[in-house]
């Protein structure tokens, strides 16, 4: 007999959706599983562009989004502060743009009005050269330029602290499980849990529940085909390349040669550029980066920024939106807004809902409407809090100088980890506080110190090691796990207890896994990075099974 | 004329020396550090490769450990592209002689340094890396050398509190399960906690190292360990016991511990191996006219060729060694597209294909720790290692490689690097010398 697992609403994908209505209903008093077949955040979470942007660009088409953007932007600004980041934009205007910078200006005089909903500058306009002062790599051709102003965020981390603040209220959050079929009362009869396979000890257990939300993000068709339900997404895959450290100051528009917005960006320690939407029916699980897709990208940030490829691309990020279906439609044109599908009434499964469509930066709101559907329905009438509760850490400033001082680590180290933990950075560090020696740095690149591995093992339930460039930004600069593989894999086997041979694999996973984010953008200086890189964890690991 | 050798890595530096000792005038061309200078304390000429089934560290058949002089002769049987195949055929017996030699000259070079290279092609050395797993190496410098974990009773981690990348709580444990599955008897292992001197507390090996050069500072430690060894007993430490003066710095620890002292295998940043033998090696051809300055263009000319420096003026010289290595020392360059950047020679994989030309990424293949074409990728040479053309023919007669450049095998997953590097370069300075009418 397997484990059965009891709850009340089972909740399908650990991605931004999923995690958010775990965080929602878990305030409400609302018994919650949540079950991740990888890591938290690792699905279109992690891959998307990381912006808590109002949404400019479908404004035209679709201010619903905009509007939704723009008020819960403001939203998790209040109780994250630690998480987000101000990028202002700035928009080259050329002369053979095919919108003139009149009309924009009228685009960007609109978006104004939604701007102070996320605690955002109104627009500005800027001569050539005033331009070329802030950002000298621009162009020369350019005439002049406008500025706007965004929010950015970890994706990743924002999933985690959704899922933690869950966990803290009761919430059972399961990482690398995975569904695999549904359970039902009668054969074709109600959806009453699911059967879960457990990908790291490859235990089969049972989750039996009143109500199934579904919120797996683009495989939400493939988990609803579970229980013969069928709906149909666009699929729209996405890519962008990461740079070493920053390309530009400010996020700079692009055009690519479709006439499609992109920009360059700074993104926490590292720039990101992106991004494409191609329709995709490929394996979710083994999405690649292509030629086709690399090239398209710089050659939009070439006109923008000429200097564009000297800088060294670290490694790509690729992931697909979920896009409501809309036939016949160009990619760009899709609806970015969200669905709840109740597969009771509109099909054969009652007790599952699929939540699938919108946007990281609406992510709130489209979970207090989910919630709100599943309180209805389990009689339930507690209102949500999600826009009121700080998340862990978003409580109070953390001072970085003092942290530094008390904790005896270095102030980036301080000032990453406050990014990463808010005020929680305080009760992590106080761990090791009156050990003999300080934190040791396990990751330079970022830096990530062995007490915050410690503490995601212990107080977070991190399981892997590949878990980790996700959870604390470990092996995603420039020595993308050269250095701290190894070193990091042995923290983490102290903490869970790993045999040797596993810490091993899981060094070895890593590098895999960073292999196949960097593979699709090797050129110039990272074809000599990954030269070392192999030289070192070939040497340090040796990657065989065979002495063993 | 003279002979110019671009590259001043371990090839290049190794070619320059050899060629002086002939008595032909040379010419060290040296842009800087490559590869050499991030190397890990071991000169691997046949080191055991376990993911590398013609490298295999056990007779497969008899299940023994292998000896590096047997590795040889399976590296000429089994890998038609490797560069000690392409010098020697299947003569392994003559690539073990060359070896042998290289490494003997290697030991000339580097002992005023008081850098030793300790080992043979007929017994391996079992060492111990930073994270515990352990290597099966051929020849060591001074530093790891004097770790080999066999026979040990017992090994002591020396902890260094705060050390970036450095716990050895796990990596005893990993010590010991690793020695087990290579079926050695595993020593007791622990971790010595609380004696590392408070003003040795550093992050950063590369700060902690230069430090350790100084005698104060040797002293310092001495008296912190001091009485903690015994001849049973060896103590580790991390890979950062000085820069120059290793030797010292072992010595005098142990003496003041009174048993054996080695420092662990390990890789830049986290160790200064590499940094050592680059800077002896530089010692070792304070005797050799070096221009420091990075070759722009190499052009054929009727008496030889002539180096181009940008604006420099240029250098001519009647032969080339070309040493430059491949990505991280800039012989093969990726910029767009896979290319060697001085003559556009063609670039070939182990298995025989061309990779120049083509993006790098075209070259990889799913899955980091499988043989990947890209890193195997560099010129091919004619036994007497004269670079060939696209239709097999050499370039020039007087135009040889040595080391990385030369393309067929792969340094990081093969562990014959140095090797190569060593016995390319005294294969391609008797080239030189024929060619110049010169008998050594
Ligand atoms: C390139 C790109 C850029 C983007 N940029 C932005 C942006 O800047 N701002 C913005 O607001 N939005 C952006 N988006 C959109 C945004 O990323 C997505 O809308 C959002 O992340 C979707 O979250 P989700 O939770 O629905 O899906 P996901 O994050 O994909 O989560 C679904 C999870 O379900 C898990 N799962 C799947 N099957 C199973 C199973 N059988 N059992 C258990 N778990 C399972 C998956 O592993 C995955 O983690 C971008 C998207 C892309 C692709
Ligand atoms: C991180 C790392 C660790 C390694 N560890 C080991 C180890 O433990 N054991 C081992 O045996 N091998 C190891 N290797 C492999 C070994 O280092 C190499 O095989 C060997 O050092 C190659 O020597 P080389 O002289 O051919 O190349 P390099 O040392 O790279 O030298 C090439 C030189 O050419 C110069 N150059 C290039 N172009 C020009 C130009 N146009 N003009 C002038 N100069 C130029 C460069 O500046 C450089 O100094 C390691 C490699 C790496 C990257």
């Amino acid at each position: 007999m397997s484990r059965v697992v009891r709850t009340r609403v089972l909740i399908v994908g650990g991605g931004i959706n999923g995690t958010g209505i775990a965080r929602d209903l878990s305030i409400r008093g609302i018994d919650c599983v949540l079950l991740e077949k990888k890591e938290l955040g690792s699905g279109t979470s992690w891959a998307s562009s990381g912006m808590i942007h109002g949404g400019l660009r479908y404004l035209q088409k679709d201010p619903e989004v905009t509007l939704h953007s723009c008020v819960d932007s403001g939203a998790i600004q209040r109780i994250a502060p630690h998480l987000i980041f101000r990028i202002p934009f700035l928009m080259p205007v050329f002369r053979d743009d095919p919108i003139g910078p009149e009309i924009l200006e009228i685009g960007l005089e609109m978006y104004d009005r939604y701007v102070p909903f996320k605690n955002g500058r109104p627009h500005g306009r800027l001569t050539r050269d005033q331009a070329l002062e802030i950002e000298p790599k621009l162009s020369p051709h350019i005439e002049g330029a406008f500025t706007l102003d965004e929010w950015g965020v970890d994706a990743a981390r924002l999933c985690a602290a959704n899922a933690l603040d869950a966990q803290g209220r009761g919430a059972q959050i399961m990482t690398h499980a995975e569904v695999r079929s549904f359970l039902r009362d009668v054969p074709g009869g109600r959806v009453t849990g699911a059967s879960v396979r457990d990908r790291v000890t490859g235990e089969d257990f049972v989750v039996e529940a009143d109500l199934v939300m579904n919120a797996a993000g683009p495989w939400a068709p493939e988990v609803a085909e579970m229980a013969g339900e069928g709906f149909r997404l666009r699929p729209g895959k996405g890519i962008h390349l990461v740079f070493e450290r920053r390309v530009s100051q400010m996020a700079v528009y692009a055009r690519g040669v479709d006439g499609r917005d992109m920009f360059v960006f700074p993104h926490e320690q590292n720039a990101m550029a992106g991004t494409t939407d191609d329709d995709y029916y490929g394996d979710l699980d083994r999405i690649q980066t292509t030629e086709d897709e690399v090239a398209y990208v710089l050659e939009a940030m070439e006109r923008s920024i000429p200097s564009i490829r000297q800088h060294r691309v670290l490694h790509a990020i690729q992931g697909v939106r979920p896009t409501l279906f809309g036939f016949g439609a160009y990619e760009d044109e899709l609806s970015r807004d969200y669905r709840i599908i109740d597969h009771g009434a509109e099909g054969d499964a009652p007790g599952l809902f699929t939540i699938t469509g919108g946007k990281l930066a609406a992510y709130r709101l489209m979970a207090e409407d989910a919630a709100d559907l599943v309180a209805r329905e389990l009689g339930e009438n507690e209102p949500c809090r999600t826009a009121e509760l700080p998340l862990p850490g978003g409580d109070a400033p953390l001072d970085i100088a003092q942290t530094s001082r008390r904790f005896r680590v270095g102030l980036p180290a301080a000032l990453r980890l406050g990014f990463r933990h808010g005020a929680g950075a305080t009760s992590l560090l106080a761990a090791t506080e009156f050990d003999p020696s300080p934190p040791r740095t396990v990751c330079a690149c970022e830096p990530v110190l062995d007490t915050e591995l410690r503490h995601v093992a212990r107080e977070e339930g991190l399981r892997r090691l590949t878990d980790c460039p996700l959870r604390v930004r470990l092996g995603v600069g420039a020595c993308q796990g050269a250095g701290c593989a190894a070193a990091a894999a042995a923290v983490l086997g102290q903490e869970l207890g790993w045999e040797p041979a596993r810490a091993i694999r899981e060094a070895t996973e890593l590098a895999t896994s960073r292999w196949h984010d960097v593979a699709p953008v090797l050129d110039g200086a990272q074809v000599a990075g990954m030269e070392v890189h192999r030289a070192v964890l070939f040497g340090l690991i040796g990657f065989s099974e065979s002495l063993r | 004329m003279s002979v110019a050798v671009i590259g001043a890595g371990l090839a290049g530096r190794a070619a320059a020396l050899l060629l002086r000792a002939s008595g032909l005038d040379v010419t060290l061309i040296d842009a800087g550090p490559g590869a050499t200078a991030l190397g890990g304390g071991c000169v691997d000429t046949a080191a055991a490769s376990p993911g590398v089934s013609w490298l295999p560290w056990r007779d497969p058949l008899q299940g023994r450990p292998l000896l590096p002089r047997e590795r040889v002769q399976l590296v000429v049987a089994e890998q038609p592209t490797h560069p000690y195949t392409v010098a020697f055929g299947s003569d392994g017996d003559a690539a073990c002689q060359a070896i042998e030699r290289s490494i003997d000259a290697l030991r000339s070079w580097l002992s005023p340094s008081g850098l030793a290279v300790e080992g043979s092609l007929d017994d391996a050395r079992v060492l111990a890396n930073l994270p515990g797993t352990v290597r099966v190496a051929d020849y060591v410098l001074t530093g790891p050398s004097s770790g080999d974990l066999r026979g040990r009773e017992e090994v002591v981690w020396v902890d260094v509190p705060g050390l970036e990348a450095w716990d050895p709580s796990y990596a005893a444990r990993t010590l010991a399960y690793d020695l087990e599955a290579l079926g050695l008897p595993a020593p007791k292992v622990r971790v010595l906690r609380g004696v590392w001197p408070e003003r040795l507390a550093e992050p950063r090996v590369a700060r902690l190292a230069p430090r350790l050069d100084r005698a104060d500072v040797q002293t310092t430690l001495c008296e912190a360990l001091a009485g903690q060894g015994s001849p049973e007993r060896l103590l580790l430490v991390p890979p950062m016991l000085g820069v120059d003066h290793v030797g010292a710095c072992l010595s005098r620890l142990g003496e003041a511990t009174g048993g054996a002292v080695a420092e662990v295998l390990g890789h830049a940043p986290h160790a200064t191996s590499g940094f050592r033998l680059q800077r002896a090696l530089e010692q070792a051809c304070s005797g050799v006219t070096v221009r420091r300055d990075r070759v722009s263009g190499l052009r054929e000319r009727a008496d030889g060729f002539e180096l181009q420096f940008g604006e420099e003026p240029a250098l001519d010289c009647g032969a080339v060694v070309l040493a430059t290595g491949r990505y991280v020392g800039g012989g093969v360059d990726a910029a767009g597209v896979v290319r060697e950047p001085l003559l556009g020679l063609p670039l070939y994989d182990a298995d025989g294909r061309r990779v120049d030309g083509v993006p790098a990424h075209r070259s990889t293949r799913k899955g980091y720790a499988n043989a990947q074409p890209l890193y195997s990728a560099g010129v091919r040479v004619d036994p007497a290692m004269r670079p060939l053309t696209a239709r097999g023919e050499p370039w020039h007669g007087r135009l040889v490689a040595a080391g990385d450049l030369i393309g067929g095998f792969d340094p990081a997953r093969e562990r014959t690097g140095m090797g190569v590097a060593l016995v390319t370069a005294a294969r391609a300075v008797e080239t030189v010398q024929a060619e110049m009418g010169h008998t050594g």
